[in-house]
């Protein structure tokens, strides 16, 4: 089936199976930035946001996105004009393999849409489906609260 | 396949009406074989369905609400928001919808006491048209076969007093059991009491027995030590724990219920 998906603010014409999920058509469509981890809505690394709300990508059906808008990592900053979650998440150390820095600084963007100032626990909360096997965390959460503190002096 | 997006209840009825279709909300407990196998899938996202409101002294929850919406909405010391909070994790909550869960009951979902508890009502269109007590709907789930839920409704407020807890290995797995207390008072005796048991054998179980034994009297007058002695639950081995062992944590589970509610007096 053929069907219109806004990525990052652009319009794509795509052609996918009716049981296609949405990680599979991004990937297959050039969007690698999202990255294939459990399959199973555990792992975090497909994170993308679908009008705004973090989803697991692996866990939705493409044909049922419709006309949401769909943001990826590459959506919110790019290595020439990185965002201030993901400066933040390179001078904390937040960044080991990488694998799972695309879900985490999506899930920090949405966090701090609906809260800018977020305690620990709140962060914690926040980032309860996002997995990282490197950094044992404590870099992640510093990164997410000096990222609030950048968010804030650039508005 | 084909997808059908309908734009009106009335057009999801007509739909319901052919054979070999399969209802898709949030999609995350639908796995993919189903999808490929079903002959029609009807998404009902773009059906105005999306809300969570009082009305009146009812809460009333749209089947495709999101659990992330409804924990947004309710108090946020609501007995449903307190097993959504240790349901799944956000980013699957923020896709995981109410009618989708209360449909299929999977695993992650911890609201089944809770809304047995609430003494929820399903709105149901399809084969079956119109409103009907949730414990109906479990107890007989083949018979609401070519219906969708379209709406979770329960009492709001009232003088109820809730708990609920669950046992899971780690805080993102599964429960392998909840239990849901409820005590509506009339001064200090207890009025109506609801206890609720979920992931045994039989799915889950109501303890009549002891609901009936609360009825006028005292929270104080009564010996938590022995309350639920009498209780017979059967679970089947899980990966939590063995069946013998996820009864005894269900006992103890049972009785912190008691005594929070009893202290909370």
């Amino acid at each position: 089936m053929k069907a219109s998906f806004n990525i990052n603010g652009k319009v794509h014409e795509l052609e996918f199976a009716p049981h296609a999920r949405l990680l599979d058509l991004l990937r297959d469509n050039g969007f690698t930035e999202v990255k294939c981890g459990c399959r199973e809505g555990f792992c975090g690394a497909c994170s993308v946001l679908l009008d705004g709300e973090l989803v697991n990508s692996c866990m939705v059906y493409a044909a049922s996105v419709g006309e949401r808008k769909i943001t990826t990592v590459k959506g919110i900053g790019s290595i020439h004009e990185p965002h201030p979650i993901q400066e933040a998440f390179v001078e904390a150390g937040a960044v080991q393999c990488g694998f799972c820095t695309p879900g985490m600084v999506l899930a920090t963007y949405a966090l701090l849409q609906r809260n800018p100032d977020p305690t620990d626990e709140e962060i914690k909360e926040a980032l309860d489906g996002n997995f990282c096997r490197c950094t044992g965390y404590v870099k992640i959460i510093d990164a997410v609260k000096l990222a609030a503190r950048k968010v804030k002096e650039n508005d | 396949m084909e997808w059908y997006f309908p734009k009106s209840l009335e057009e999801l009825a007509e739909l319901l009406k052919e054979e070999g279709v399969f209802i898709h909300a949030g999609g995350t407990a639908i796995k993919e074989e189903r999808i490929k196998s079903a002959k029609r899938v009807i998404d009902i996202s773009s059906l105005p369905l999306n809300y969570v409101k009082k009305d009146g002294d009812i809460w009333r929850i749209g089947a495709t609400a999101t659990l992330s919406r409804v924990m947004d909405s309710l108090e946020s010391d609501h007995l449903l928001v307190k097993a959504l909070k240790c349901t799944a994790t956000t980013p699957l909550r923020n896709r995981i919808t109410v009618g989708g869960s209360v449909f299929l009951s999977p695993l992650w979902s911890n609201f089944m006491g809770p809304l047995l508890a609430l003494d929820a009502k399903l709105n149901v269109v399809g084969k079956l048209n119109g409103t009907y007590s949730y414990e109906e709907f479990l107890s007989n789930k083949a018979k609401f076969q070519g219906c969708a839920v379209t709406e979770v409704n329960f009492q709001a407020g009232g003088s109820t007093c809730f708990f609920f807890d669950r046992f899971a290995r780690t805080a993102n797995d599964y429960s392998a059991l909840t239990v849901t207390l409820g005590f509506s008072m009339k001064g200090d005796v207890v009025d109506e009491a609801k206890i609720v048991v979920t992931g045994c054998k039989k799915v889950y179980e109501r303890l009549n027995a002891v609901e009936a034994g609360f009825k006028g009297k005292s929270l104080k007058a009564i010996d938590p030590d022995r309350l639920f002695d009498d209780v017979k639950l059967e679970f089947a081995d899980k990966p939590a724990g063995s069946g013998p062992y996820l009864a005894e944590v269900a006992r103890v589970l049972l009785m912190r219920g008691f005594d929070a509610l009893a202290s909370a007096r």
